[in-house]
């Protein structure tokens, strides 16, 4: 039981990698706030996470509006007293390069991926710094670290979540809270499925995607989840400022 | 013959022996390799009377008989080796026009040649099983600071070596990656300690970290996991 008592807030959690990591931190003896837009689903996580004995509370809540995130927190805080850790996974994607990319279509993935994590940050904060402590995960991307073709606004949210992690770090880490990122690759996710599923030739598409990475396979949410809790533990106290890839190797190439 | 197996360099102190400690308690058999003896022996006696089971292969990490041959006795003793922590290395203050050749050779060798060799004696095993971990200890030094020429780029080779090989080596399911410490009080780094005060101002977290913070990381690379954590270099470096 890693986590015993501790409260985990995971937005994006009604599926794919926030699912898994609600679960996960559910089965360490976590309590834990799922926050999202899918109500139905998530509610569906929630008690998946009673399931394995956790205490589970579904936020409904949009991560760029300010009103919503602070309701959110405000509930966490008055439910359980405490937030320990704060795993900002939500995150949307577009396809479009620099010249097709609608400016609707960038300014709803910066709002969701950047503006989302900063409020999620903005407002989990007072709590973290006044228990004196606490953790921030950022799950960005491997198309933060390198330009993957065609999707240059989810590139530039994913690039910007990196830099957050390392301004949250030196800002927070005498304040007692550390923040770290990863940077998973594929993973067989709703979203991904959702992009294949788009895709001409989706059987053709998954097979190009596997061979892109040296171990010529997709991640499953589960990997991306440990790699979440590795971070979020205090047995790598000594870690702020991290940037954890996951990626089969793909970033290495 | 079917416990998992580590082959942990350096284990003799610091961050090495934290590793060693962290993977036995985690049901590794661990080969325990550094030049001298006596603190390997040492070390493999605590481990036993902890109930762990350690095995010691003395021997210089950057000559390819030696690794040879600890490679050899730790797979005779174990049957297999699922894990290689490549920790060896030597620290050493220079500035350029200090630096002379040959503490260069040194500098290189004892990082970088030791995990090429460690890395070559081991791979066909792991390739063979179709599986293993392999992690190599860098440094913060790699991207710079004023350890010295020679020690970052020793250190920013091992890096190199941690993706070049990870590409290498995946489709085999052999994965690699590195630990990137910084700032750990270490026997290794405690000579610099002097400057303690300074340098701790510097650190974001307001502390040196421990070694077991950094084995812990170690830990989590070696595990099935981290299955697909390839290429990866994770920082400890308290923000530094």
């Amino acid at each position: 039981m890693r986590f015993k008592g501790k409260v985990v807030l995971v937005t994006g959690s009604s599926r794919g990698i926030g699912r898994a990591t609600a679960l996960a931190f559910a089965r360490e003896g976590a309590r834990l706030a799922l926050l999202g837009v899918e109500p139905t689903e998530g509610e569906a996580v929630a008690q998946e996470c009673r399931d394995v004995g956790a205490e589970a509370l579904w936020l409904t809540a949009r991560v760029e509006l300010e009103p919503d995130v602070k309701e959110a927190i405000d509930r966490i805080a008055s439910r359980w007293g405490r937030l320990d850790v704060l795993v900002n996974n939500a995150g949307i994607y577009a396809k479009g390069d620099p010249v097709t990319t609608t400016l609707s279509d960038w300014e709803r993935i910066m709002a969701v991926n950047v503006t989302g994590a900063f409020l999620c940050a903005k407002y989990a904060l007072p709590i973290m710094i006044a228990q004196g402590s606490g953790c921030i995960v950022n799950v960005a991307s491997e198309a933060g670290l390198v330009g993957i073709p065609d999707q240059v606004a989810y590139n530039v949210s994913k690039g910007a979540l990196i830099a957050m992690t390392r301004s949250q770090a030196v800002d927070l880490a005498a304040r007692g809270v550390r923040a770290n990122c990863i940077c998973p690759g594929t993973t067989r996710t709703p979203l991904v499925e959702t992009a294949l599923a788009h895709s001409a030739d989706p059987q053709a598409t998954l097979r190009t995607l596997e061979r892109s990475r040296p171990q010529n396979r997709l991640g499953r949410p589960e990997e991306i989840a440990a790699a979440i809790m590795l971070l979020a533990s205090d047995e790598v106290a000594y870690a702020t400022g991290a940037v954890l890839s996951v990626d089969g190797g793909y970033t290495a190439q | 013959m079917t416990t998992k197996a580590a082959l942990v360099t350096g284990a003799s102190r610091g961050i090495g022996r934290a590793v060693a400690w962290r993977l036995a308690r985690d049901g590794y058999a661990v080969a325990v390799n550094a030049r001298s003896e006596a603190p390997l022996r040492a070390l493999e006696s605590e481990l036993a009377e902890a109930g762990l089971r350690a095995l010691s292969v003395p021997g210089d990490a950057s000559c390819s008989a030696q690794v040879r041959a600890m490679v050899a006795s730790a797979l005779a003793a174990f049957g297999r080796l699922d894990v290689l922590v490549n920790c060896a290395g030597i620290f050493q203050k220079r500035s350029l026009l200090e630096l002379d050749e040959e503490s260069w050779r040194q500098m290189i060798d004892a990082h970088l040649t030791s995990a090429f060799l460690c890395c070559r004696e081991v791979a066909p095993h792991m390739i063979a099983a179709k599986r293993g971990a392999i992690i190599n200890i860098g440094s913060s030094a790699a991207r710079g600071g004023t350890s010295g020429a020679h020690y970052a780029a020793a250190k920013g080779g091992v890096l190199s070596l941690t993706k070049a090989l990870a590409k290498e080596l995946a489709p085999f399911g052999v994965r690699v990656n590195a630990v990137i410490p910084a700032k750990i009080e270490t026997d290794m780094l405690r000579p610099t300690l002097s400057e303690a005060e300074s340098v701790r101002r510097a650190i974001p977290l307001g502390r040196w970290g421990q070694p077991a913070e950094v084995a812990e990381v170690v830990a989590f690379l070696a595990s099935d996991a981290a299955g697909f954590v390839v290429g990866a270099s994770v920082e400890v470096t308290g923000g530094y």
